[in-house]
């Protein structure tokens, strides 16, 4: 898996929604995106990129292009 | 049956804990009320010959400390502390997260006007508050109070809208967990509203299980 596939892959894991409908994920249009969700989605990109979030880009995580921008501060480069 | 009559300086509120709608006197025009008795499907056409109208299902939820896999330090990601001088930040995120709550809207339909006075109070009398942080700032709050020799009842609970959806509420609650399992307790206990599907994932994920379902009721104000 590339990372693209790999990031599209702990969407689907954290919330279990549909691939089609990943790349639109955001925290106010996916209905599993809550506290308990959103835990499962960092937990699973952490373990998918081997990284540790700072509490602010934990925070700051609210949509899947936000992540794309975020993952590149610790050098994970996601394109499609 | 258990009562609890509330005086604000604007209006009177009955609380009433009954056993079934047997129980249950006919509602008055003079006060508010909020009445509480377990589940029963008749409970909704009896309640109505008394003036009340169902307005939400709670259900108990438990967490088992003991013989539990769960990794709750591993869930901690956010600043959590004791509070401490923190009423103004407690008040003004209680203040703001519950618009349909029914332990404080207690009108058939929800007015913020009511609530507020009654938010106010249940802020007043919390005693045991823990407070999450983000650089420095309360962002979520959850008050503790006794419960039994087994455990403790997570009372009251709220995170500020920015952060509910950033794990703050998964912190709060798994870092209390984590300081009651040090402190030798079986169990934490709780009661949500059926309708909060996000508090009820939150339990799940920290091995909650759910029982005891009661209805709620309020006086129906409708004069027809």
């Amino acid at each position: 898996m590339n990372n693209y596939e790999k990031y599209k892959q702990a969407f689907i894991d954290a919330f279990a929604i549909d691939a089609t409908a990943v790349e639109s994920a955001a925290y106010q249009s996916t209905s599993a995106w809550d506290s308990v969700g959103h835990m499962g989605l960092i937990s699973a990109i952490e373990e998918a990129f081997d990284i540790a979030f700072d509490t602010d880009d934990i925070v700051d995580l609210s949509s899947f292009d936000k992540g794309i921008e975020i993952l590149a501060k610790y050098d994970v480069v996601i394109e499609k | 049956m258990k009562t609890d009559t509330i005086d604000f300086s604007e209006f009177r509120l009955c609380c009433l804990e009954a056993d079934s709608f047997f129980d249950v006197p006919n509602s008055e025009r003079d006060a508010y009320y909020r009445v509480e008795i377990p589940f029963n499907p008749n409970n909704a056409i009896e309640m109505a010959k008394k003036g009340y109208v169902f307005v939400d299902r709670t259900l108990g939820v438990s967490v088992s400390l003991r013989k539990n896999e769960i990794d709750y330090k591993k869930m901690i990601r956010f600043d959590v502390r004791k509070a401490s001088q923190d009423y103004e930040s407690v008040l003004s995120i209680a203040l703001n997260s519950f618009p349909n709550d029914r332990r404080f809207h207690i009108r058939p339909k929800p007015d913020n006007d009511v609530s507020s006075v009654i938010i106010r109070k249940w802020v007043d009398n919390l005693s045991d508050i823990y407070v999450c942080l983000h650089k420095d700032k309360v962002v979520g709050f959850l008050d503790l109070e006794p419960y039994d020799e087994t455990g403790k009842f997570i009372h009251l609970a709220a995170v500020h809208e920015r952060y509910r959806a950033a794990g703050a509420a998964v912190s709060l609650y798994a870092y209390v967990i984590t300081k009651m399992i040090e402190d030798g307790y079986e169990k934490v206990y709780g009661r949500i509203s059926s309708a909060n599907t996000a508090v009820m994932n939150l339990y799940t994920r920290l091995g909650g299980t759910f029982a005891d379902p009661i209805d709620v009721f309020v006086r129906n104000e409708d004069e027809s």
